[in-house]
């Protein structure tokens, strides 16, 4: 084949070319950038989509499993507060069972602690957070447990639950609605109160002692409902953090890359752009004129 | 000596043909000619690749600029601003009584409508930069053709050859090589020294006779014909049917399919949204304001208001219910659900980032054809180069060895001529 000057000139601009460009290229990889556009690899890229709505969606959930964890804590210490009073309530009937506390001035006092305890439910019963209302459903803007007159409460709210979803597609209630606490205890408690002052010994230790009894049971019931909701969201939580390493690994693996691995390639393609270049400026020049009218 | 001067100053013009002097001593009396050393079937393979190379080279182009609309295909553009539309409708969701929420999710709105628009509106620029270049195009193919009939024309008069002759085919020759490269053009040499030149099935140049293209409106932009007869339509390869292709062809299905994308997720956003209430208690208006007959016309409705976000589901609305908003959000999921099941499950093709998914893909495999088809067209190109080169290429130091030659040749006939000058001077001298 007849080789002409024309020929090496071109072969080297275009080897030249080749050589810068893949310069170039490696030298995008040392920057994370694998993927600029989508015909570097389409189905890297499509795949990166993908991974990035899940990525999205994991975020999102870790967002509502912290939400959800604050919400069911508060419902839980609500909860406690409120079993811890009706327990001391169950104390004080039966001190006043003892005929020591017969007195009418010690059943004034009893009788007065007990509708203090009765107070301190109803206040837990409206807890807020965040200016929402716990136990309300989702009529969270209103308080939900207001006087009937007759000394008990009426249940306002709504029998909803509030979900988040802790991740992606599976959703967890974060509120006590109401109407399942055990709304009839604040009249049983005015009652009580009243019996004491009456000095009916044998209601108070009786029935309404189971009343009373039962309606812990309840509470202690929904407080061990949270508890396990609160469990629930942490282990879902963990799952979603960890897929999001995951995640996170594979799309740095597909959009950015290796770092070490793309130094090593820009340091190798740099060497090739310069031995050919030493080659290409000694070897173009050269025709036989060179030798021929020195 | 002439033809080594002008071969070595053309040395690195590649279209020109290396030339040299037959019959220089002919037997017969014919004169010496001057000859270009031309390989027709080397030309004919160019050709073809420059066809290629201008059809696949100017779809990688364009493919290359529709893909930069996306900006960063992951994390950038269009496909994030689905995603934070449908997730600031999860914020409202979870947290209806929230104004700012509400007002991030119109937000979000806005911006997705942006973006859509933003899409279009360059979509639209690229396809009217295409309708210039195909006029341009147009123009530069005539041009050629006329050029083409005039070299034709004046390269038939021509009485025997001569360097004019051989700079004349050498420009008709890089002629044919832009019009293959424009339109696939196909050449015969003809016998009185013409060629002939077909454009699909149409002979554009035939000696002297020319036929012309001209620039209609068809419905997509102009359309390409031939003057003067309808039929048969414009048909060839290279850079003009690939501008054409890709504004029928790939432009328009982008186009179509990012309108129905927005259009898609508006109607079903607004059609979720006014089953809801807002946060007054009033059943939901239209979220996105439609405009059927604009494509990409998507905007966040001007009436809407965050109060106005339809998030519950049922009236009297209660301020914790967020079920509208959450059956929204879940729409990102699928626009629609799976014809027959109960609860519904969300068709998850039809699922707004599974449209914008499937669209990068789209553009993603067809800008990579489009470059490696333009690879392997300039690795055509470059091998039929190096054969042109090779068969007609000029290289300085064949030229100098000849030149050399010659100019032995010329001190040796020096050299007789004086011989014979000194042996006729001593001739002359014994006689008188």
């Amino acid at each position: 084949m007849r080789v002409t000057n024309w020929m090496l000139t071109k072969t080297a601009m275009r080897e030249l070319e080749g050589l810068r460009s893949d310069y170039a290229k490696a030298q995008k990889k040392v920057y994370g950038r694998a993927l600029e556009r989508p015909s570097d690899d389409p189905q890297r890229v499509v795949e990166a989509i993908d991974l990035t709505g899940m990525k999205v969606k994991l975020e999102r959930a870790q967002r509502a499993a912290t939400d959800a964890k604050e919400w069911l804590s508060i419902a839980e210490t609500s909860l406690t507060a409120m079993a811890e009073d009706l327990q001391a309530v169950q104390e004080t009937m039966v001190q006043f069972g003892s005929p020591a506390n017969q007195e009418p001035t010690a059943r004034e006092n009893l009788a007065l602690q007990i509708e203090g305890l009765r107070d301190a439910i109803k206040r837990e019963m409206n807890a807020q957070h965040r200016d929402r209302y716990l136990f309300a459903g989702w009529a969270t803007n209103q308080p939900p447990f207001v006087d009937d007159g007759a000394g008990g409460v009426q249940y306002k709210g709504s029998n909803h639950h509030i979900e988040r979803e802790i991740a992606p597609g599976y959703k967890v209630a974060i509120n006590v609605p109401g109407d399942k606490l055990p709304t009839g205890i604040i009249a049983t408690l005015t009652r009580i109160a009243e019996e004491i002052r009456n000095g009916n010994v044998s209601d108070v230790t009786g029935s309404l002692f189971d009343e009373v009894k039962n309606a812990s049971d309840v509470l202690l019931a929904r407080r061990s409902e949270v508890g396990m909701a609160y469990q629930q969201v942490e282990q879902f939580e963990g799952y979603s953090r960890d897929g999001l390493i995951t995640v996170e690994e594979r799309l740095g693996e597909i959009s950015g890359g290796d770092v070490a691995d793309a130094v090593m390639r820009m340091v190798e393609a740099q060497q090739a752009y310069q031995v050919a270049l030493t080659a290409f400026s000694m070897a173009l020049p050269m025709t036989l004129m060179d030798y021929m009218f020195r | 000596m002439h033809l080594h001067l002008e071969n070595i100053a053309s040395a690195n013009d590649p279209n020109y043909t290396r030339r040299s002097l037959e019959n220089r001593v002919d037997p017969y009396g014919r004169l010496p000619e001057v000859v270009r050393l031309r390989d027709q079937f080397v030309d004919d393979q160019f050709r073809r690749a420059q066809a290629s190379a201008g059809n696949a080279s100017t779809r990688a182009d364009i493919m290359a600029r529709v893909e930069d609309i996306f900006g960063d295909p992951i994390e950038g553009g269009l496909g994030q601003a689905i995603q934070n539309f449908f997730d600031a409708f999860k914020a409202v969701s979870e947290d209806p009584a929230d104004e700012v929420v509400r007002i991030e999710a119109i937000e979000a709105g806005r911006r997705f409508a942006q973006h859509i628009h933003e899409a279009m509106t360059q979509l639209t620029q690229i396809r009217s930069q295409v309708n210039e270049r195909i006029r341009g195009a147009v123009t530069e193919i005539n041009s050629h053709l006329e050029n083409l009939r005039n070299l034709n024309s004046r390269i038939a008069t021509m009485v025997g050859s001569s360097d004019t002759a051989a700079d004349l085919m050498d420009q008709r020759d890089y002629v044919l090589d832009e019009l293959a490269r424009l339109t696939g053009a196909r050449a015969t040499y003809l016998a009185d020294g013409t060629v002939r030149v077909m454009i699909g099935s149409v002979p554009a140049v035939d000696g002297t006779a020319l036929n012309l293209l001209e620039v209609v409106d068809g419905v997509n932009g102009p359309e390409v014909k031939w003057q003067g007869f309808s039929v048969p339509a414009y048909s060839g390869d290279g850079v003009l049917t690939a501008l054409l292709q890709m504004r029928n062809e790939d432009l328009n299905d982008v186009i179509a399919t990012i309108d129905t994308l927005a259009k898609d997720v508006a109607k079903a956003v607004n059609e979720q949204h006014k089953k809801g209430y807002d946060l007054d208690g009033q059943p939901g208006g239209d979220f996105f304001l439609i405009q059927e007959m604009v494509p990409g016309g998507i905007y966040v409705h001007p009436d809407l208001e965050p109060r106005k976000i339809a998030a519950a589901s049922s009236a009297p609305v209660l301020e914790s219910d967020g079920t509208n908003a959450d059956i929204i959000y879940q729409l990102s999921n699928g626009l629609k659900n799976i014809a027959g099941t109960d609860p519904p499950v969300a068709d998850k093709s039809t699922s707004p980032i599974s449209l914008y998914r499937n669209l990068v893909g789209l553009i993603g495999s067809r800008g990579k054809a489009a470059i490696q088809d333009n690879e392997v067209a300039e690795a055509h190109i470059e091998a039929s180069q190096e054969q042109r080169s090779a068969k007609w290429g000029v290289s300085i130091d064949e030229e100098m060895a000849l030149m050399t030659a010659e100019q032995k040749a010329y001190a040796a006939v020096a050299r007789v001529m004086t011989v014979l000058d000194e042996m006729l001077e001593t001739l002359i001298n014994a006689v008188s």
